[in-house]
């Protein structure tokens, strides 16, 4: 009994939220209960062809829509362009110069024809979402590889000062080390990390530890503004962005490193390296 | 200084940048300098996706980065948006105002409250960026305008952009 109410229920709003306008003599807008992020509803027009089967367009709104947010034209581009492939295919959808169209090949399939269209819509606006998360989920990943790949040789991982801080409690990302001056980057994936990367470098300087700070973030638009400031005034270097980036952080990195070594060979007047 | 009063209230979810709505309005009070809203629109080019479509970068007279920018359908001339954006320091944009055609419904998603098939004006609030939605979630009819000219003009005027020369002479 109560799954026969909940059917009548929900059939019932959902029927409510489905509207029909006719746009011209060949064309109905189908008004659909689902909206994007912004609260713009999904727009559905059907038209029926010559040969007595439907077409279901959204004239390019999708797309249209898209835009306000994010680049379209980099849809066509790489990770993306695999997915708005794969939407397409597992929805039956053709893009046509933007428009996105799905074929009914008869009325009584046109319910579910519309449900399918609307499904392949909604993942279509996701996209725009596709590129912060990755980037988020792959950044410690990338970041690792990247200073592992080229400085295996020198870098120590979750590096701690043995002398003043041996709890462990400042522990650097990366220290290239071999040189009187060593290189300590961080890689900085949010505002919480940024503050305990200014932290340890605090540590390092009150300490009188001679060390290079780089910071590699990984959207420093994310950051605040007065955070950035902190980071500008006690770090030497900050990458804004590690994605796009990566050569120039390793060619930085390197020419840190062997500026330092070339130091460290210079005495002192009293006779101890340099640097 | 805008830039010091923006700093205090800027708050960070993880990776997404969010405005006060004293910032919001501060923003678009901010004087901007004179656009020609003809030239603008004569300026729309054609893309791949079906719209055409023009961007330009604005410095408000606070220096704060602004990016005004028109979409239209193709074909429907009544599909339209005219979009200004906040560029923050590092480059992420919210949209603080955007000017839209007829062609589509509207749900404010947090008042429950809808808005037919008329022009509609989006605002960014600080409520529904903490909701999760998009800043620009709230919308609200409008006879400001009735078609894309008028979209843009009524942006230009709403968004504190010097009105041109030869406007002011007349």
């Amino acid at each position: 009994m109560l799954t026969e109410r909940l059917q009548r229920l929900i059939s019932s709003a959902f029927a409510q939220e489905v509207r029909l306008r006719t746009t011209s003599a060949s064309e109905i807008l189908v008004q659909v209960p689902f909206h994007f992020p912004d609260g713009d509803g999904f727009l559905v027009y059907i038209r029926q062809l010559a040969d007595g089967s439907y077409e279901l367009t959204d004239k390019a709104n999708t797309l249209l829509h898209l835009s306000y947010h994010v680049d379209t034209d980099r849809l066509g581009e790489g990770a993306r362009a695999a997915i708005f492939e794969g939407i397409r295919s597992r929805h039956g959808v053709q893009e046509r110069q933007g428009e996105l169209v799905a074929r009914s090949p008869t009325e009584e399939l046109l319910g579910s024809a519309v449900f399918n269209f609307v499904h392949a819509l909604i993942q279509v606006a996701d996209l725009r979402f596709l590129e912060r998360e990755i980037v988020r989920s792959t950044f410690r990943d990338d970041f690792e590889r990247l200073v592992l790949e080229r400085f295996s040789d020198r870098a120590i991982k979750d590096y701690t000062d043995p002398v003043h801080d041996a709890d462990g409690k400042y522990p650097v990302d990366f220290l290239l080390n071999g040189v009187t001056r060593p290189v300590a980057v961080f890689g900085v994936l949010s505002e919480t990390a940024a503050l305990k990367a200014l932290v340890t470098a605090q540590q390092f300087i009150s300490h009188g530890t001679r060390v290079r700070f780089v910071a590699v973030e990984e959207a420093q638009e994310s950051l605040t503004r007065r955070t950035v400031a902190w980071l500008s005034d006690t770090f030497d270097k900050q990458f804004s962005s590690l994605h796009g980036n990566e050569e120039a952080i390793s060619r930085y990195l390197e020419e840190e490193w062997q500026t330092a070594r070339q130091l460290s060979t210079i005495p002192l007047l009293d006779g101890t390296a340099g640097n | 200084m805008l830039g010091e009063a923006l700093a205090t209230r800027l708050f960070v979810k993880p990776a997404i940048l969010l405005l006060a709505d004293a910032d919001i309005a501060r923003l678009l009070a901010e004087p901007k300098p004179e656009i020609d809203p003809r030239s603008l629109v004569a300026k729309l080019e054609p893309g791949p996706d079906g719209h055409r479509r023009i961007a330009i970068s604005v410095r408000g007279d606070s220096d704060s980065q602004f990016r005004l920018a028109i979409r239209q359908s193709t074909q429907d001339p009544d599909n339209f948006s005219v979009i200004l954006a906040y560029v923050s320091m590092g480059g992420a944009t919210i949209n603080l105002r955007r000017h839209n055609g007829p062609s589509h419904p509207h749900r404010n998603k947090i008042e429950g409250s809808d808005v037919d098939f008329v022009c509609h004006v989006h605002s960014a609030t600080q409520r529904y960026q903490e909701r999760g939605f998009d800043a620009e979630g709230f919308a609200e009819a409008t006879d400001d305008f009735a078609d894309l000219g008028g979209a843009l003009r009524a942006m230009l005027q709403a968004a504190a952009f010097r009105p041109p020369a030869q406007a002011t002479m007349l």
